[in-house]
């Protein structure tokens, strides 16, 4: 670490803490960014489908090879043999997460953050006057760094909230893991995100198929709630399904991870200090995606840090006004994916037929509502049936 | 400081009774846990569900606080690639 003190330290270099900490030294601010690993998105904790280009572009030039498809739709696998099939140009796009995260670091880098890979924050301490004092654990030793704002942007496994005393452990009913295997060739259609779901295959989560083209492997792996009792490890699991489905298929490499799909924390703000992206379980409950909500987080959060710099508040009470921003840009969404979740989830297997029939129609009609008509007594029953149960939750 | 106690949530106070009472415990005393490092995904997950935070990372390579540990299990049943599990504690002289 060049200086003993700066405006703003940035935990962990994700997606959510590159570009919250590009944004503040925008902004003018003295940023530093710690990663703890030696290289930054190494390995790779994710199926690695993310939202638009022009979504993602928005947060700088990312570089091509980034890029792996642009997807232009969606093919899920229901129970009973429903199918659910939505095509629409554009959609999102795959990325390449072993390139696109130290790409973001790069950038971050070129507008003057000073980034430290091997620095891992070990402790946060409470606040001394206007700091924050984090220790940073590096191979020449520890090292006691101030920051007058400090950021945990470190992901599913965030320590640093917790160190601060925010109750962010996740709980383990509404946490999934994942398993996501680098399989050779392009095992589904190159345009689609495809998805395997119900009760089927798998109840408490999905299993997915994600065409990485350019690098021409497919990213397949399966999420789902903690199992209860452990019998056989979700990699195994997994790998099971994969040979099931594709029993051809060449594995490269695996990786996991947690992800959270409880929805936004309730608290993730305290004096001097805020948590974005996973951290702060930024995460979207349905499709436990959380790539760009990470980044919209950070956008939210580098404004709000900004400007409660030149007031020089950061108190927790001013740092609210991050939580309701995000609240509203992707929390009230989350909220509604998280009821929709416990509700098809918890659905019997042939309710869930019809359910899954139901949104076949109405996907197939370009979402027009008037198409639901044409079956008016499932859609009944199911729209009651949503509606009691998601004023329970 | 004995009205905050009352009011933890249930678990909490399960896991505070759990820690209090370490040596009565005949599972703590015999089991401990293991971690298969050549399998392991380091992926983290283990570290994100630990109550009692006796897992970190340090960059790729998972340390276990064996006395912080609570034996609760849940880092067991959450790792993905199961790679964490009980063994019999050798005895410790
Ligand atoms: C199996 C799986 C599949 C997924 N699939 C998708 C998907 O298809 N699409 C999608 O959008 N999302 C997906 N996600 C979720 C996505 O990976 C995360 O939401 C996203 O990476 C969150 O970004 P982040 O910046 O918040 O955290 P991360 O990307 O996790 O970054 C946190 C960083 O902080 C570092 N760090 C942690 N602690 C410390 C410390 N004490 N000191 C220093 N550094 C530290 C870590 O090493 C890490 O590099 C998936 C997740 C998993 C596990
Ligand atoms: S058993 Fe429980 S307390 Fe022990 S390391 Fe695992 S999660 Fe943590
Ligand atoms: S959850 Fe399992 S695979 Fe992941 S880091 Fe922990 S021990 Fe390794």
């Amino acid at each position: 670490m060049k200086n003993k003190e700066y405006d703003v330290i940035v935990i962990g270099a994700g997606p959510g803490g590159s570009v919250i900490a590009r944004r503040l030294s925008q902004y003018g601010h003295s940023v530093l960014l710690i990663e703890k690993r030696e290289q930054i998105g190494f390995p790779v904790r994710c199926g690695e489908a993310s939202t638009t280009l022009e979504d993602i572009e928005s947060y700088g030039p990312i570089d091509e090879d980034c890029i792996e498809t642009i997807i232009d739709g969606l093919f899920v696998y229901g129970p009973g043999g429903t199918t659910v099939e939505s095509i629409k140009k554009d959609t999102g796009i795959m990325l390449n997460r072993e390139k696109f995260d130290p790409c973001l670091a790069k950038l971050a880098e070129q507008d003057g953050v000073e980034l430290v890979t091997n620095a891992r924050a070990e402790s946060v301490s409470a606040v001394i006057g206007k700091f924050r004092e984090v220790s940073i654990v590096t191979p020449q030793g520890t090292e006691k760094i101030k920051g007058r704002m400090i950021v945990g942007a470190d992901g599913m496994e965030s320590l640093v909230g917790r160190m601060a005393g925010l109750k962010c452990l996740h709980n383990v009913n509404s946490t999934c893991t994942g398993v996501d295997i680098e399989v050779e060739g392009i095992l589904t259609d190159p345009r689609y995100l495809t998805f395997w779901q119900g009760h089927d295959f798998i109840n408490d989560g999905y299993i997915w198929s994600f065409p990485k083209v350019k690098s021409n492997v497919t990213n397949f792996g399966a999420g789902f709630l903690i199992p209860k009792s452990k019998d056989l490890s979700i990699q195994d699991i997994t790998l099971q399904w994969l040979y099931k489905l594709f029993p051809e298929a060449k594995v490269n490499k695996i990786t996991g991870g947690l992800i959270s799909v409880s929805g936004n924390l309730k608290e993730y703000v305290t004096d001097r200090l805020i948590l974005v992206g996973d951290a702060a379980h930024h995460t979207n409950p349905l499709t436990g995606g959380g790539i760009a909500a990470a980044m919209r987080a950070a956008k939210e959060g580098a404004e709000v840090i900004h400007n409660g710099l030149i007031k020089d508040d950061l108190s927790k009470n001013f740092l609210k006004n991050y939580e309701e921003r995000c609240s509203i840009v992707f929390g009230k969404k989350h909220q509604l994916l998280l009821k929709f979740r416990k509700f098809l989830l918890g659905q019997k297997r042939e309710d869930q037929i019809e359910f899954y029939k139901v949104i076949k129609t109405f996907v197939k009609s370009n979402f027009s509502y008037l198409a639901l008509i044409k079956c008016p007594i499932i859609t009944l029953k199911c729209l009651y049936r949503y509606l009691r149960s998601s004023s329970k939750i | 400081m004995a009205n905050k106690r009352l009011i933890l949530p249930f678990y909490e106070i399960f896991l505070y009774y759990q820690t209090q009472t370490q040596d009565n415990l005949y599972f703590l005393k015999v089991k401990k846990l293991s971690h298969d490092r050549k399998n392991c995904l380091e992926c983290a997950g283990c570290v994100g569900v630990c109550p009692t935070m006796a897992l970190d990372m340090f960059g790729l390579d998972l340390q276990i606080n064996h006395d912080k540990c609570n034996r609760c299990g849940i880092c067991v049943r959450a790792c993905p690639a199961g790679v964490l599990n009980w063994i019999e504690k050798p005895d410790e002289k």
